[in-house]
């Protein structure tokens, strides 16, 4: 159910033109699908979908001292990025524990601007003040921008009617700051589908007539919007972890599969934790599952091994695109090599399930 | 075209069609939209008895499961394979291809605590659910 406190994106009129249905998400109203999940996923995968993605957190981080706090605040090393390039890093706490992960985009001199999950938007921008000795100058451009994510093999046919940068030449996580369709547009290809495509932020008063000139110059392409149903299933599929379901402050990078995002030769907030956490030996970490037994994993249900608890999932769902069930769990390292098998508990009854290698599906190039 | 007059209608959106003593059970197309995309049907084995009101099958749509509870009590006859085999027959057809079970209903005076259709749109129009 809605609630009163519920934020429309800019976008909100022409989900409700489009039928959509809207559901409370992160203090967002969003569509969780149009015409339903598996169609919406379907075009994504094989001809192009168009999503809703205003929610996300958006921050400018940016002044002389910019580069210095990002690097202590980030545990990646943010200068693998030269200007138009986009680093994932997550941040975490004094014990290691993950606060949010994110998107770093390096604008250049000393500008970045990054994308943080919805969910964690406030708990971030206050952490960042709050570990701010640096005087970095950090900015909210939440409200000023809206955001719309195209993902799919045509989307860059379908985005070139109204680009002038050759975004055929943009690289995987590179972005520019151009015009889409007259509008600003912050433009990455990037996404969370495992497909092509592309994310846009654009000014908030120009995003339902950029989203319906897409949508309308798309349609000959198979282009058709798509909710957060789908994007769920999509992001499982491609094997990416969603913050606050797959990691949180419980875990630290090392549990949640993100070791190659610590850059140990530098400092950052958490360091000497993750350090002293791994040195000691983790007792947990995530691994992909397909279910051996007809059966859908959900998120909660436990694990066993040899008819003890061994386990939780943290995300699970049919997958469209494999015709399998699959999911995220959390196991001790000795059940986690790709092969293994243990139970998950489902409606009561012990289902068979294997560990296997993520993504759980990956595009053909 | 199935009369939908002549079902009756549980407050978790089942349906009951009453055929002699046998009552043919489903969701409501308004249940259908709300679950979303239906991918798994797990149905009640022939034989079980089941109580009106107590949980007989589950449907799995792409984001959750939902149980689907006896609108009587009685014993399961029939299961439909079909929807087993296809489970977007729910969505396609809820009031008919995808209906779920059968049950010999045991004591026919239930079926009057059921509402109407009138009472069921009226039910989910006042969003009671």
């Amino acid at each position: 159910m809605t609630s009163t406190e519920d934020r429309k994106t800019p976008l909100y009129e022409a989900h409700k033109g489009l039928n959509a249905k809207v559901v409370s998400f992160h203090g967002w109203l969003l569509p969780i699908q149009y015409t339903g999940i598996i169609e919406e996923h379907n075009a994504t995968r094989t001809k192009a979908g168009l999503f809703d993605i205003s929610h996300l957190g958006k921050l400018e981080v940016s002044g002389r001292s910019a580069k210095q706090f990002l690097q202590k605040i980030f545990t990646n090393n943010i200068e693998k990025a030269a200007p138009g390039g986009i680093v994932y890093s997550p941040l975490c706490n004094d014990n290691g524990g993950t606060l949010d992960d994110a998107f770093i985009y390096y604008a250049g001199g000393d500008r970045y601007i990054l994308i943080v999950n919805a969910s964690t938007f406030e708990k971030d921008f206050a952490w960042m003040r709050s570990h701010n000795a640096e005087g970095a100058d950090i900015k909210d451009i939440n409200d000023s921008l809206g955001g719309i994510a195209i993902q799919g093999p045509a989307s860059q046919q379908i985005l070139s009617h109204f680009c002038k940068a050759y975004i055929d030449q943009l690289k995987h996580r590179h972005f520019v700051e151009t015009e889409v369709d007259g509008s600003y547009a912050l433009l990455s290809r990037s996404g969370y589908t495992g497909e092509d495509g592309f994310e846009m932020f654009i000014p908030a008063g120009k995003s339902i007539k950029v989203w319906n000139d897409i949508l309308a110059a798309g349609k000959g392409y198979g282009l058709i919007p798509a909710g957060l149903g789908a994007r769920d299933t999509l992001r499982l599929e491609a094997g990416c972890p969603l913050y606050g379901v797959d990691t949180d402050e419980s875990k630290t990078p090392l549990e949640s599969g993100l070791e190659k995002t610590l850059d140990l030769s530098k400092d950052f907030i958490g360091k000497k934790a993750i350090l002293e956490r791994k040195a000691k030996g983790i007792k947990e970490v995530l691994v992909g599952f397909k279910m051996l037994d007809r059966a859908i994993p959900r998120t909660g249900y436990i694990i066993e091994k040899s008819g003890k608890n061994a386990g939780i999932v943290t995300s699970g769902t049919y997958s469209p695109t494999l015709k399998e069930n699959i999911g995220f769990a959390y196991v001790a390292p000795e059940n986690s090599k790709t092969g293994g098998t243990f139970d998950v508990i489902i409606h009561g009854e012990k289902k068979r399930a294997v560990v296997v290698d993520t993504p759980f599906y990956r595009r053909k190039k | 075209m199935i009369d939908l007059e002549k079902l009756r209608f549980t407050k978790t959106h089942e349906w009951l069609r009453v055929e002699g003593s046998t009552g043919y059970v489903g969701i409501t197309d308004h249940a259908q939209k709300e679950i979303t995309d239906v991918v798994f049907v797990e149905l009640p084995k022939i034989g079980k008895e089941v109580e009106k009101a107590g949980e007989a099958a589950v449907v799995e749509s792409v984001k959750a499961a939902f149980s689907i509870y006896a609108p009587v009590s009685g014993k399961v006859v029939k299961a439909n394979g079909a929807v087993e085999k296809d489970p977007s027959l729910v969505n396609k057809s809820p009031y008919e291809e995808g209906w779920f079970f059968a049950i010999e209903i045991k004591d026919k005076s239930e079926i009057d605590s059921l509402m109407t259709e009138k009472d069921y749109l009226e039910f989910i129009k006042t969003g009671a659910h």
